[in-house]
């Protein structure tokens, strides 16, 4: 990627970023004051009672408190009394939320919500999970009285108590939407992205094997979204299933670590090194002890949560500091794919920590805001890098086979310029030979002559004119020596496997620079040991018919650009999803590709087509000759 | 248009004598320009002014050279005239590649024979007879030219300006659209609503430039549309030449 691209698609990422601030600072903004003129109003001073597991009225608590407020040094199993009068409609909605506390909701006396019965959670879990409920309630205009009774959780460390907000159904419907609605359709949408990212992975990773990156991208993607859905006051409204919602927030939070490992393990590449794997495996290790523990009802999610951050904090720390150290102590592993994504995951880890900061101690912002920045920074930059990575990988693997390709060649070049001299020794001993013989042969004629004897002189005229060659052992295709080389190799080849038809008449440039030469003769060498290959497998398919089985190849040069075309039989081809052709070698092969590289590296083009068992290459490439 | 022009390369008197006697003979009119040395013929060479070429392979020192110098010039010759006809004279069939890759129409061994001679006067009289001649109005004179020898043309108000090989300029007063329907062969493109091109004479079609360069230094501009049909076009007519080339190799 240029430096151009780089900074685009940086400086995009920051503007993405901003506006989603924008957008979560602007939401818990409107969010935190009573807006009548929206319609909702928020309960948040209430008369509060403490009562221990017999009901007796506990001492050392406010009478009156503000919420959200978190209340310390309770004992499980007691219970809050939370009580307010608010003006209710007909038709009155009320928004509460619970951090793992039962509760029960009284509108005059009446229970109008409950929630957290041990029957409506699995037992492995001690309290039932956050949930978040919109009760419908009928008032009459008139103040009513409001009373929630919380029971204080057995494995949280508090109570968190929040405040209610009330008003129409439309009302609060359009709060939480406008509050957290992105929240939920981000999460959503990254749960979607991360599928398609890991389902495209799985399928490139048939082609090449760093796609894996993909992969684990997509892995990454599904568990921030998996947390950031679960964590979302919203979703429990929408969906009511709050143990579901809770198990989908921690699972996707402790499993988060194991595709940040394996993607900066991808990223450091050095497979000897056993440190990225060990950090790998411990994340995994970490995730399924918690998951498994939880299940097992021994260690609950939100006990765990300190040693996630331990153990988050420490291997995150880890593979960023290995990744940063190996890239200051080894300067030739320094690549611009490397240190762009030690700047990314350190900008994750920055908005990892502000997540964590805010939801503790600041709540600035609602929840999942800077995850949801740092998360967007993180994804779109690394999917641009993979890409880049990826194709250049692929690019770098092409190049290399291409390279093993043409060195292959030249050994066959270099073979055939060696018969190619050899023969044109043999010329050349031929003629020394008959240049002896001529001074022999001059004075027959001189002798035949002066004798008067035209017969015998004629009869050995005749048998002298029938001994001179007819032409040059070596065969000449083309006036170039290198390409003409190249070309009688290939001729010898497909005769010895029965090809007889092999036309080739090349007007090519006989000086060439050595680059374009060596360039050329690899177009040339390609298409013919394309053809033969093809045309020895038609020959070998109809032993028949000799005919059937040809190769003919023509070049012509004219304005400075040489155009070079091959029609040659065939019995099969494969085609891939792009419309072109697939190697019928068993070694896999690079051929027609690199004559189209070779091609368009010299401002030129090359075509192929198969039909009606022909198969058609059209080359052409400027030359300076 | 009748009068075949011809053009003798031989630097043996007698030999070139013997062709001056035969040329003559023909039932048209022939005229004859002659050159001793190969490199006065290709310096000298128009394309359009001649319609048969004499050319001796041995023409001159080759001057130990792998190639002769009659090979040389007619090499120098196909790349400004892919059309007219050239016999080669020679005594043997060592140059067969130089030939075909020169399109050599005909080989004429020494000492050259009259009816050898006129077989070649023949067939490149009804070659030029069957060359198709388009026929312009300049200066209010009526003009004929070979739509082979045609560069490009370029519409400017009411008037095209056909630019030819030998560097002439002929403004024609009409519309390009006429034009193409009279030329209607695939080797004429209109590239650009301004421009008509002759394939056979592009050199190079540039995508950052949005042109065509042709022979002797001209540019056409081709319309950003275009591009990709004029580029498909110009592969198209140089991979069929090349094709038809030998086309009695073909299967």
């Amino acid at each position: 990627m240029s430096g151009r691209t780089r900074g685009t698609v940086v400086l995009l990422c920051c503007l993405l970023a901003a506006a989603v601030l924008a957008l979560g600072l602007s939401g818990a903004y409107t969010s935190e004051h009573n807006d009548t003129q929206q319609g909702v109003a928020t309960i948040d001073t209430w008369n509060m009672t403490v009562r221990d597991a017999n009901g007796q009225a506990v001492e050392g608590y406010p009478a009156a408190i503000t919420t959200p407020v978190d209340l310390h040094g309770l004992t499980p199993g007691w219970t809050v009394t939370l009580t307010a009068t608010a003006e209710l409609s007909a038709q009155s909605t009320l928004y509460l939320n619970t951090f793992y506390a039962p509760y029960q909701l009284y509108v005059n006396g009446n229970l109008a919500d409950s929630y957290g019965a041990p029957s409506t959670y699995p037992a492995f879990l001690s309290d039932p999970p956050p949930f978040n409920s919109a009760v419908l309630v009928a008032g009459n205009e008139s103040p009513a009285q409001i009373s929630i009774v919380y029971t204080v959780p057995s494995s949280y460390w508090g109570l968190r108590l929040t405040s209610m907000e009330t008003g129409s159904f439309d009302a609060v419907r359009v709060m939480l939407f406008s509050q957290m609605g992105f929240a939920f359709s981000f999460g959503e949408t990254l749960i979607a992205l991360g599928l398609v990212l890991a389902l495209l992975g799985l399928i490139v990773r048939r082609l090449e094997a760093n796609s894996a990156i993909f992969i684990w991208l997509g892995m990454f993607c599904v568990c921030i979204g998996m947390w950031s859905v679960g964590e979302c006051d919203l979703s429990s409204v929408i969906i009511k299933r709050p143990v579901t919602l809770h198990m989908m927030t921690y699972i996707g939070l402790y499993t988060l670590l194991i595709p940040l490992t394996h993607l900066t393990r991808i990223v450091i590449d050095r497979p000897g090194d056993k440190l990225p794997f060990v950090l790998c495996r411990a994340s995994e290790i970490f995730a399924l002890a918690a998951i498994v523990a939880q299940l097992a009802g021994v260690w609950q999610f939100s006990e765990s949560l300190f040693a996630y951050y331990v153990v988050s904090i420490s291997l995150f720390g880890l593979t960023t500091a290995y990744l940063a150290l190996s890239l200051v102590r080894k300067r030739t592993e320094r690549t611009p794919f490397k240190v762009y994504y030690l700047v990314v995951v350190v900008i994750f880890d920055v908005f990892l920590g502000l997540e964590l900061a805010n939801y503790y101690a600041w709540r600035v912002v609602p929840e999942m805001v800077f995850c949801e920045i740092g998360t967007v920074i993180f994804t779109l930059s690394l999917i641009a890098m993979s890409g880049v990575y990826l194709k250049n990988t692929i690019e770098e693997k092409l190049a290399a086979q291409t390279m093993r390709h043409r060195i292959a060649l030249i050994g066959k070049r270099a073979e055939a310029e060696r018969k190619q001299n050899r023969a044109i020794i043999d010329t050349s001993n031929e003629i020394r030979r008959q240049r002896h013989d001529f001074k022999h042969q001059l004075a027959v004629i001189r002798g035949y002559s002066e004798e008067g004897d035209p017969a015998k002189l004629q009869a050995y005229l005749d048998e002298i004119s029938a001994a001179i060659p007819e032409g040059d052992r070596a065969h000449r295709y083309c006036t170039n020596f290198a390409i003409n080389a190249v070309v009688g190799y290939y001729v010898d080849a497909a005769q010895a496997k029965g090809v007889e038809r092999v036309d080739v008449k090349l007007d090519l440039p006989r000086d060439l620079p050595a680059a374009q030469e060596n360039d050329l003769a690899g177009i040339v060498g390609n298409l013919m040991e394309n053809a033969v290959r093809a045309a020895a497998a038609v020959r070998a398919a109809r032993p028949s018919e000799p005919d059937a089985a040809f190769v003919h190849l023509r070049g012509r040069t004219a304005n400075g650009i040489v155009t070079i075309v091959q029609n040659n039989s065939y019995l099969t081809v494969q085609r891939d999803d792009q419309g072109g052709f697939v190697s019928q070698n068993a070694e896999g092969g690079v051929g027609l590709q690199s004559i189209k590289q070779t091609a368009e590296a010299y401002r030129g083009n090359a075509r192929f087509e198969a039909e009606d068992g022909v198969f058609t290459s059209s080359v052409y490439v400027h030359v300076m000759a | 248009m009748n009068t075949l022009n011809v053009v003798i390369c031989e630097d043996s008197l007698a030999d070139m004598r013997r062709l001056m006697g035969i040329i003559p003979k023909a039932p048209f009119e022939t005229t004859i320009t002659t050159f001793v040395h190969a490199r006065d013929f290709a310096q000298a060479y128009i394309p359009g002014i001649y319609d048969l070429v004499f050319m001796d392979i041995f023409m001159g020192d080759a001057g130990g050279e792998e190639t002769p110098c009659g090979v040389e010039a007619v090499a120098a010759l196909r790349r400004v005239d892919a059309i007219v006809p050239v016999a080669f004279i020679t005594n043997s069939t060592d140059f067969a590649l130089d030939g075909y890759r020169l399109s050599v129409n005909h080989y004429l061994t020494k000492p050259v024979q009259a009816a050898a001679v006129h077989d070649v006067l023949a067939a490149a009289h009804e070659a030029k007879l069957k060359r198709p001649g388009l026929s312009v109005r300049v200066d209010r004179k009526d003009v004929t030219v070979c739509p082979d020898q045609l560069v490009f043309a370029e519409q400017s108000g009411h008037y095209f300006t056909l630019t030819m090989v030998d560097g002439r300029r002929l403004r024609v007063r009409g519309r390009l659209d006429q034009l193409e329907d009279r030329l209607a062969n695939p080797q004429f493109l209109r590239c650009h609503h301004s421009y008509l091109i002759n394939l056979a004479l592009v050199q190079d079609v540039d995508a950052d430039t949005m042109s065509a360069s042709l022979y002797g230094g001209n540019t056409a501009f081709i319309r950003r549309g275009w591009l990709a049909r004029t580029r498909t076009a110009w592969e198209d007519w140089m991979f069929a030449m090349t094709r038809k080339k030998d086309a009695e190799g073909e299967r």
